[in-house]
């Protein structure tokens, strides 16, 4: 007997036919009537779908036999996938390959054999399709043609099982991407006739919109139904322009959901256009409903900040003029102890205690003032120099104690600006207690404010003896979450905060470049009177 | 809606002082106004709280509030305008003003929504007017109060920006609603139309309408993405055997003709109620058509608080028809953190 030698590819011929994962398989209903129709087709008693493993070959499907694998010195199949050519052996007794072989010359005595290799699109022989009987037989051409023919079906049907089992190992990763992201993941369809449907989405559409994917999946009418009435038209615009322009869909928009109320949601996704005319939008949408939340609440959280960290100066400041008042009491009560006050003196004594108590007044209205949320209050017009000094007044404790000089220039009565008085404060309390913490340990430590008119605007300026923002910083510095300072010291929300705030008043906060120290200069429109 | 009819004075006031404001009314009044944060329009029908009315001594103004915190006009031609959105702002509106008839009102009716960036933040305005039965020479023109210029084409923008914690938003109030007729479809985009679609049977638009005695007082209504939009009949040109709109129809979108609204101003009632604003939010401007005035017969009569100029056109992202059209701010922080997690 000629065993068949091994061929050149084998390894390759291996993985690739481990990679169809169909070794040891149970046997398929659409393999099992392919080797019907050739056994009927070519009038044998046999056929078989026979894979050649490393040491046997094994059947994936069979007709009139009942064994299940051979081993592969004896195999007929290992001889064609050896030329990866139609194999017909007419008389197996009279061939030199198989005269011996123990499948002829013992039982079941095989005769008769032909077999179409089984070749994958990488050019792998994984097997045959065979047909096998106990008689000398000859194939007609047609014969032969029909079991050429089934041999292709039949890697056809192993290809389409591997895309099969690709595609749902691809979803089951899919899905577990999907339930681990922030959002849903959806495909959105527009059809030339203005019928909607959402043919894949993540089952995070249960938490975003509140409808399952079924629901959605031949109509999206239900879920336009979820947004708000408000941004229904917007919506709508957006997606025609974006289907039109064929340019991303970036939307933020509301949704009201039965649960959980109204939220918001950012949508980004790319449209396609498919041949029937239709449009699809490949992305994803997100609730960012805190984000919006955050955007408003982080001003006054800041603000809180600031305040914490003035608290102690600000305790000292008012603890001063409650000594001088507690003195000034007890001098008068020791005078009158001795009989020695005269009514002339007491109204100069009690000026002076008013006095101080208006000193005091003036910080905790500034306190009451600047930690107040301010953010739905109306514009109205200030007078620039109380904002100003009332801001000081908020720092100045800090600035003696670590004797760090504070400069502020007469401001004219006449300069007002549209503000919200205390969000304005907030600013300026955030520059002054930056250019603190950069100049209170250096040899010379001063700050200075100056204000000046420029066009349409005006101008304020802090400048401190600190040695200037590096270029690389400058850009940096107004970003949110930002910061040079210790970590636990900052939070790096206090500048990028401060823009928002004066861009909400139509104003700039800008870095002066050429100012051999740090300068930050606010800008405001000017308010004519 | 700080939206009242005054005079040339009162109106010069405002515009010393400061204010940003929008302006409705005759050209020989427009002329006069100093320059300032005003954008203005032509047309002597306005809906105002005295109601439905034509006149040439007043203006109708629009003082926005606090909220608009501040403001830049530009004047676009057709050429310009995928350059429109270059201006908007971050958080914002912009409120265009349009010369009927011109060439950018034919270009932006034609060309929209397929814009690049244009619907990226609300744009909301009007189609200015000349004298609807006067037959005057007189061009419907448009204004930039900050230079002072007047044009008879092109489009004027305001571009505003807003307090960052408030949102505006469009509102397309409609009147009405699909038929019950057949569906109408046409084969190319456009003003004016020979041959369309009806329930799939190719038809002569004109003659179909003639022939089966449709009142073209009604608009025509597609249903985009839950929102029904108009397209208004401008006129059967039965010799040519055309018909032409005020806005253009689309190839693709199925319409039908609107349901007839027998009572305007108890339809404008009952629309104004049932859309009834948060009492968080404003209602900051609107603009209303021309034709639901000459057609509901609106001289005189008040439609609730919606006080604006009447128009030729409404532009809610592009062009509408017969649509009330409104612009509102609402709250970003809608105070609903008790939902958060």
């Amino acid at each position: 007997m000629k065993i068949a030698p091994i061929p050149l590819d084998e390894e390759a011929r291996l993985q690739a036919l481990k990679e169809f994962l169909i070794l040891d398989t149970p046997p398929e209903p659409e393999l099992d009537s392919i080797t019907n129709l050739a056994s009927k087709l070519c009038a044998t008693p046999i056929a078989v779908i026979s894979l050649v493993d490393s040491d046997r070959e094994w059947f994936k499907s069979k007709v009139g036999i009942t064994v299940d694998q051979l081993p592969r010195k004896i195999s007929f199949c290992s001889h064609a996938i050896l030329e990866k050519k139609f194999l017909e052996v007419p008389d197996a007794r009279i061939d030199e390959r198989f005269r011996d072989n123990p499948l002829v010359c013992n039982e079941p005595n095989l005769v008769f054999y032909a077999g179409t290799p089984l070749i994958d699109s990488d050019g792998n022989a994984l097997g045959s399709l065979c047909v096998i009987g106990f008689e000398p037989k000859v194939l007609t051409e047609d014969q032969r043609l029909a079991l050429t023919i089934l041999g292709q079906q039949v890697v056809a049907h192993f290809n389409l099982r591997k895309i099969i089992k690709f595609q749902k190992e691809t979803l089951k990763a899919l899905e577990k991407l999907s339930a681990n992201i922030p959002g849903m993941i959806y495909q959105f369809q527009l059809f030339p006739d203005g019928r909607t449907c959402v043919p894949y989405t993540s089952a995070k559409i249960e938490e975003i919109y509140e409808l399952t994917p079924e629901q959605v999946k031949t109509d999206a009418s239900l879920l336009f139904e979820r947004l708000h009435p408000r941004d229904l038209y917007q919506v709508g615009v957006s997606i025609q322009e974006s289907a039109r322009t064929m340019s991303p869909w970036l939307h933020e928009f509301r949704v009201q959901l039965p649960k959980r109320g109204l939220r918001w949601m950012r949508g980004n996704s790319l449209p396609e256009l498919l041949a029937d005319g239709s449009h699809i939008w490949h992305g994803f949408v997100s609730d960012i409903t805190l984000e919006k939340n955050i955007q408003v609440m982080n001003i006054q959280n800041e603000k809180m900040k600031s305040l914490g960290e003035m608290s102690a100066g600000i305790a000292h400041e008012i603890n001063n003029p409650l000594a001088i008042i507690k003195g000034r009491i007890d001098i008068i009560l020791d005078m009158m102890n001795s009989r020695s006050l005269t009514l002339d003196e007491i109204p100069d004594r009690l000026k002076s205690i008013d006095k101080t108590v208006d000193r005091i007044a003036k910080i905790i209205n500034g306190l009451r003032s600047f930690a107040r949320d301010s953010s739905q209050d109306p514009m109205t017009m200030t007078l620039l120099k109380s904002i100003l000094e009332d801001s000081a007044s908020l720092c100045q404790a800090r600035f003696k104690t670590s004797e760090v000089t504070l400069e502020i220039p007469f401001i004219d009565e006449e300069i007002k600006i549209s503000c919200r008085a205390s969000q304005i404060s907030q600013v300026l309390v955030n520059l002054l207690s930056n250019a603190f913490d950069a100049v209170k340990d250096l040899p010379e430590k001063w700050i200075k404010v100056s204000v000046e008119a420029k066009g349409q605007y005006i101008l304020i300026s802090i400048t401190d003896s600190g040695p200037g923002i590096p270029e690389e910083l400058r850009e940096k510095i107004l970003q949110p979450f930002f910061t040079t300072k210790e970590i636990g010291k900052g939070t790096g929300l206090g500048l990028s905060i401060s823009l928002g705030i004066l861009k909400a008043h139509g104003g700039e906060l800008e870095i002066d470049k050429d100012c051999p120290n740090t300068k930050f200069v606010i800008k405001l429109p000017r308010m004519k009177l | 809606m700080k939206t009242q009819l005054l005079g040339l004075e009162e109106t010069k006031n405002l515009i010393l002082k400061n204010k940003i404001l929008s302006i409705a009314g005759v050209e020989k009044l427009l002329t006069q106004l100093p320059n300032g944060q005003w954008i203005g329009g032509s047309t002597p029908y306005l809906m105002s709280e005295k109601g439905g009315i034509e006149t040439h001594e007043q203006l109708l103004v629009t003082e926005f509030p606090k909220e608009v915190l501040r403001v830049s006009l530009r004047h676009y031609s057709h050429h310009d305008l995928s350059s429109i959105s270059l201006n908007y702002e971050p958080n914002g509106f912009n409120l265009m003003v349009i010369p009927a008839f011109g060439r950018f009102h034919e270009v932006f009716g034609l060309n929209a929504l397929s814009t690049k960036g244009l619907s990226s933040a609300p744009l909301i305005g009007w189609i200015s007017a000349s004298d609807l039965d006067r037959n005057r020479a007189t061009s419907p023109v448009v204004y930039n109060g900050t230079t002072g210029e007047r044009f008879d084409d092109g489009a004027v923008v305001m571009h505003a920006a807003l307090d960052p914690h408030w949102t505006a938003k469009i509102i397309p109030l409609n009147l009405f609603k699909p038929g019950t007729g057949p569906i109408i479809e046409f084969m190319n985009s456009g003003y004016e139309v020979k041959d369309c679609k009806v329930d799939g049977e190719t038809n002569n638009l004109a003659e179909y309408l003639v022939q089966n005695k449709i009142n073209i007082e009604e608009p025509l209504v597609s249903n985009f993405f839950g929102t029904f939009v108009n397209v208004s009949f401008k006129e059967i040109k039965k010799a040519e055997k055309k018909v032409t709109f005020f806005a253009p129809v689309e190839k693709g979108i199925k319409y039908r003709i609107a349901a007839a609204v027998p009572d305007y101003e108890k339809a404008f009632e009952e629309l104004a109620s049932s859309s009834k604003m948060p009492e968080s939010s404003e209602v900051v401007w609107c603009s209303n058509c021309i034709l639901n005035y000459e057609y509901g017969n609106l001289s005189g009569k008040k439609m609730d608080s919606f006080f604006g100029p009447l128009t030729y056109g409404e532009v809610a992202y592009y062009l509408l028809n017969q649509t009330l059209v409104s612009l509102v701010l609402e709250p970003i922080n809608t105070g609903k953190l008790k939902w958060d997690p």
